[in-house]
């Protein structure tokens, strides 16, 4: 199935230069329809009043981190737009137990920062298909 | 871990004084023994010295409150510079995109490296907040060893705010590095200052 590059994607971090980043190269890729939060509990807002395509999620974010916000989504039951959501973690926690937490907690793909555009992309591609 | 007792204030100096005391009236007690306990009085007293002459009390109240904002002064200027630098990348983004062919595609090519590029403010950030946590450790280590020794031997730390010194006659002491930008002295005052300079 095609990918729609005119889904929303919701980019969340608590370090405004990063979703700036971040949406900088989604543009690129092709991806205009980018909403941002500033950590978790602002971004499950975001996922109660929209149906989102793709959620980039740092982990490191108070006062809900990334983690948590990926359990709550995974945990929202009757609502599949939301539970069932693409997640990609994308931060600099990079030690095995983040990693095997993050996919018990039912992830998508992890992303390592510092990452590039190639990286970012190649993610995507494996989580809501080729592009 | 065993728990090792705890004595109040000046208990050790008590303790010392009192065992002096009974041996002046023990002549069975050797002098060797006596001259011992004077010295470690002594060892105490010296040490207390050194210890008050360190200033622990700059550490906490000075030191490590001027390192926590020197960092967070980097932290704000990376932010602000890198997102200068991301301003001026869309910019050029934008122009990109009416330049036809190879070039075209060159250009945004070597804009996505400095997005990449970018990613340092994010990274050093982390860094930063964690190195500001260890010394928010330090600080409360530093203040409870205050309080023990304080508590054990009587020794009052200072808790005054260390000032350096600036003086125009002290080269060293000119060398401080770039001011808190709350703190720092204006281009404009600078050029009165010198202005006032030329008119004398």
């Amino acid at each position: 199935m095609a990918v729609d590059k005119n889904m929303n994607v919701l980019v969340v971090d608590d370090y405004q230069t990063m979703i700036r980043i971040i949406k900088n190269l989604l543009k690129q890729l092709g991806f205009n329809n980018v909403d941002e939060a500033t950590d978790g509990t602002a971004a499950y807002d975001l996922l109660t009043t929209k149906k989102y395509g793709l959620v980039i999620s740092d982990w490191n974010m108070e006062p809900m981190s990334g983690l948590d916000l990926l359990k709550k989504v995974r945990a929202t039951g009757g609502n599949d737009n939301i539970q069932k959501v693409p997640f990609i973690m994308i931060t600099a926690e990079s030690k095995t137990e983040n990693v095997i937490a993050a996919k018990q907690a039912g992830v998508n793909n992890y992303i390592v920062k510092p990452f590039n555009a190639e990286t970012l992309k190649t993610k995507i591609a494996s989580v809501i298909g080729e592009f | 871990m065993p728990d090792t007792p705890r004595y109040a204030r000046g208990q050790v100096i008590e303790i010392i004084n009192s065992v002096i005391d009974k041996m002046d009236t023990d002549k069975s007690v050797t002098r060797e023994v006596f001259l011992h306990l004077s010295e470690l009085a002594n060892i105490i007293d010296s040490l207390k010295k050194d210890i008050s002459s360190v200033q622990p009390g700059h550490v906490k109240n000075s030191h490590i409150p001027d390192a926590t904002d020197e960092l967070g002064a980097v932290v704000t200027a990376t932010a602000e510079a890198t997102n200068k630098i991301m301003s001026v990348c869309e910019d050029i983004e934008t122009i990109a995109a009416t330049v036809e062919g190879q070039s075209g595609e060159d250009i945004r090519n070597k804009v996505t490296q400095i997005y990449e590029a970018c990613g340092f403010q994010d990274i050093t950030g982390q860094r930063i907040r964690n190195v500001v946590s260890t010394l928010q450790v330090i600080e409360e280590k530093i203040d409870r060893i205050m309080e023990t020794l304080n508590e054990t031997v009587g020794l009052k730390l200072s808790d005054d705010k260390y000032e350096k010194v600036v003086s125009i006659d002290d080269a060293k002491s000119l060398l401080n590095g770039p001011q808190m930008p709350d703190k720092a002295v204006t281009q404009a005052d600078i050029d009165k200052l010198l202005a006032e300079f030329d008119s004398k």
